[in-house]
């Protein structure tokens, strides 16, 4: 699927994106600009919840799951108890972090993250959530 | 020594008796001169009275005669004086120079012919008030002239010669009988002296025979005690004497049974040098620990000096010559020495000075202990402890890896996004410099920041040996620039505290090789206890002489069965993925080693807290 295809369908929707780190936050948030309608960028699991009820509700998640404060996985708990999102993505360098056969996201992804693996990531989403 | 006295000296005995005979000899001669002398003059004397007392005899009774001129009468008077053997003649001469009278009758009748007796008879008016007569020795005789006077009118005088031969001969005869009896005297005197001299001679020379003997090994032999009171008081004291070194012989002889017992039990050499001729007494023992019998080598103090290592040789001679300075002070000092079979042993080698009263070393004495299995034993624990340390510095590394992929893992997920942004553009045609440009310097600020970390490992690494000057609060800074990402991607603080307020010289890297395992172990611990909230903390607390340190976390703390043993080496809490059980042995091996200091644990409420003290020492 190439780039425009998925711009297609995802220049709708709107994203949440979650990671403590400010040098990887912000060029992830500028490069989901590229494709979504609108980007909401958080520090940790506590701020990603505050803004997902006041700006929400995002069709999708893409998260960090070690954070300070509250991590990826308690706020994709949180999240899912009161709505359901099209398509939750979480991301880490560690592994073993995360069980990935648990329902409770749609795709895991190994950081750092490949210029692939992104477009993967989203055609898997435009291809499963969105046809 | 006493064959040498003897062969120069006369005996007690000869010397006494020579110095007796001649003081007696001495006295008898001067009392014999003087007795001799004191004969003579009062012989001399009695004679010439007794010539006088004759004189006057005759004189009074020749008056009467003379004067009636009866000569038949004087010769009846000097007829008398005939029976004293010892006159000569005796004379009767009237004032015209007549002999009227004579004991011999043929010079009756003839006038007198000597000057001497003609001079008299012309003065005798001068000699009839003074003194009437002249008395003169000659020869042995001695001649008396009298005068002979009636109311003091000289009427004639007496001519008397005695003979003194004989008696002169009788006092010759006396003086030698005198010297004849003293002579005996002294003799008997001499013998008694010498007798009685003998008898103590001969107790001393038995005296001496007895010491002899004991001398030659007879050591029961006992001094004789009868005898002269003051002998056998000197052999008793003399025995008595011998039972006081009897007994202090028994106790020297256990002392030295007692030494040589303690001395062999020990398996030490002993060794004694003397400082004036240089030559020192090795027992066979020393001997033996260098493989060598008692006569292979001399006692001289080349036979050790040449055998010590080169190495270790002037030290020691300086702990030797250090130890002649000072009375009191020990020597001990340890060296290397060769054995026989060309190894090298080693030796603890300790003694004592000692001086005389000028305080000048005279003599050292010493004892030599191989030490050679407590120094091989020493080397393979060294050799061990350094094995552990290369392995604990293994280890280190390993974990160091999994603390950089931490530290690396954002960073690097950073940069790969902004490419992905970058790409991105490229691929929807909308790239642009100014993004370009912006991407880049994000993605270099972002290799730099990797780098940094890099040195900080690196320096980690590098094998400091010297001290640097830090505060223990840049140190756990450090600390916290390499640990800090894994800590926080566990969720676990970590919180810094300390009063320092200035620098002290320290080997930092490897009180951060500590720090870092005191952070980590609590990182661990907190961890397998799962707790959300975890913290540490880093209390560094500035004392006047110390410093300390504290690593407090809220792991759980440690069982009270294994805190004791959390310091042995290879003992370990933590699966055997993760523990190693060399870290907290290593840190406790560095700080007591390195820092002189001590590192303690203690449970708390909420888990453990460590506590370094090390010594301030400033530079």
């Amino acid at each position: 699927m190439d780039i425009k295809t998925i711009l297609d369908k995802t220049s709708s929707l709107r994203i949440l994106v979650v990671d403590d780190e400010q040098i990887i936050r912000e060029p992830m948030c500028e490069f989901m600009k590229k494709f979504f309608a609108e980007v909401v960028c958080a520090e940790n699991g506590q701020d990603a919840l505050k803004k997902y009820h006041e700006n929400g509700p995002f069709e999708v998640i893409f998260t960090d799951v070690r954070m300070p404060k509250m991590t990826g996985l308690e706020l994709i708990q949180k999240i899912k108890s009161v709505s359901t999102p099209l398509f939750i993505a979480v991301a880490s360098g560690e592994a073993s972090d995360v069980n990935k056969n648990t329902d409770d996201y749609d795709m895991f992804i190994d950081k750092p993250i490949h210029f692939n693996t992104m477009l993967e990531m989203l055609t898997i989403m435009v291809e499963t959530k969105l046809s | 020594m006493v064959h040498f006295v003897n062969s120069f000296r006369l005996s007690f005995r000869d010397q006494l008796m020579y110095g007796l005979g001649f003081i007696i000899i001495f006295f008898l001669s001067l009392f014999l001169y003087n007795e001799t002398k004191r004969i003579n003059e009062n012989t001399r004397i009695r004679a010439i009275q007794e010539a006088s007392e004759h004189s006057q005899a005759l004189a009074s009774m020749a008056k009467t005669w003379t004067m009636s001129n009866d000569y038949a009468g004087l010769e009846e008077v000097l007829d008398n004086f005939s029976i004293y053997n010892d006159l000569v003649f005796a004379t009767v001469i009237n004032l015209d120079g007549k002999i009227i009278a004579h004991t011999s009758k043929e010079f009756l009748g003839m006038y007198i012919s000597d000057t001497f007796t003609i001079t008299f008879l012309k003065q005798l008016n001068d000699y009839t008030n003074n003194n009437p007569e002249i008395i003169w020795k000659h020869g042995h005789y001695i001649d008396v002239l009298r005068v002979i006077h009636e109311n003091k009118i000289p009427i004639g005088m007496v001519h008397l010669r005695f003979n003194e031969h004989s008696r002169e001969e009788q006092i010759d005869k006396n003086i030698q009988d005198s010297i004849g009896f003293w002579m005996v005297y002294v003799t008997i005197v001499m013998l008694l002296l010498y007798l009685s001299v003998n008898t103590i001679s001969i107790q001393l020379q038995l005296l001496l025979q007895t010491i002899k003997k004991i001398h030659m090994g007879n050591k029961n032999i006992r001094a004789d005690e009868t005898g002269y009171n003051e002998i056998a008081l000197l052999a008793h004291e003399f025995n008595t004497m011998l039972d006081a070194i009897k007994i202090n012989e028994t106790s020297l002889k256990e002392t030295k049974e007692r030494l040589e017992y303690a001395v062999n039990g020990t398996q030490d050499g002993l060794w004694d040098w003397n400082l004036q001729t240089n030559e020192v007494y090795f027992s066979p023992r020393w001997k033996e620990m260098l493989g060598y019998t008692d006569d292979e080598l001399p006692n001289i103090l080349e036979t050790w000096s040449e055998k010590v290592h080169p190495d270790d040789l002037s030290e020691a001679l300086k702990a030797v010559a250090w130890s002649h300075e000072k009375p009191g002070q020990l020597y001990e000092n340890i060296h290397r020495i060769r054995h026989k079979s060309g190894q090298w042993i080693w030796i603890l080698d300790r003694g004592q000075t000692l001086f005389d009263a000028e305080g000048k070393a005279f003599r050292m004495v010493g004892f030599h202990t191989d030490i050679t299995k407590q120094k091989e034993m020493e080397h393979e624990i060294k050799e061990q402890e350094e094995r552990m340390i290369a392995q604990s510095r293994h280890i280190a590394m390993g974990e160091m890896i999994g603390m950089i992929a931490h530290q690396w893992r954002q960073p690097i997920t950073g940069i790969a996004m902004e490419a992905n942004v970058l790409l991105l553009d490229a691929e929807l045609g909308s790239i642009d410099d100014q993004t370009i440009k912006k991407k880049s310097n994000e993605i270099l600020k972002l290799t730099q920041y990797l780098s940094k970390t890099i040195d900080d490992f690196r320096n980690f690494f590098r094998p400091k040996q010297e001290k640097d000057n830090s505060k223990i609060l840049d140190i756990l800074h450090e600390a916290q620039e390499i640990i800090g990402k894994s800590l926080d991607y566990h969720n676990i603080s970590l919180s810094i505290q300390s009063n320092e307020t200035q620098n002290i010289s320290i080997y930092s890297r490897e009180m951060l090789q500590v720090l870092l395992n005191l952070i980590k172990n609590a990182q661990e611990a907190i961890e397998q206890k799962m707790k959300v909230g975890g913290y540490i903390h880093a209390i560094v607390e500035d004392q006047n002489d110390f410093i300390l340190i504290r690593i407090s976390d809220n792991g759980g703390g440690i069982p009270d069965e294994i805190i004791k043993h959390i310091f042995e080496p290879y003992f370990s809490t933590k699966s055997k993925e993760t523990g190693t059980g060399l870290g907290l042995y290593m840190s406790k091996t560095i700080i007591e080693k390195h820092f002189f200091g001590n590192i303690d644990v203690h449970n708390t409420d909420e888990g453990v807290t460590f506590i370094i003290k090390i010594p301030k020492i400033i530079e």
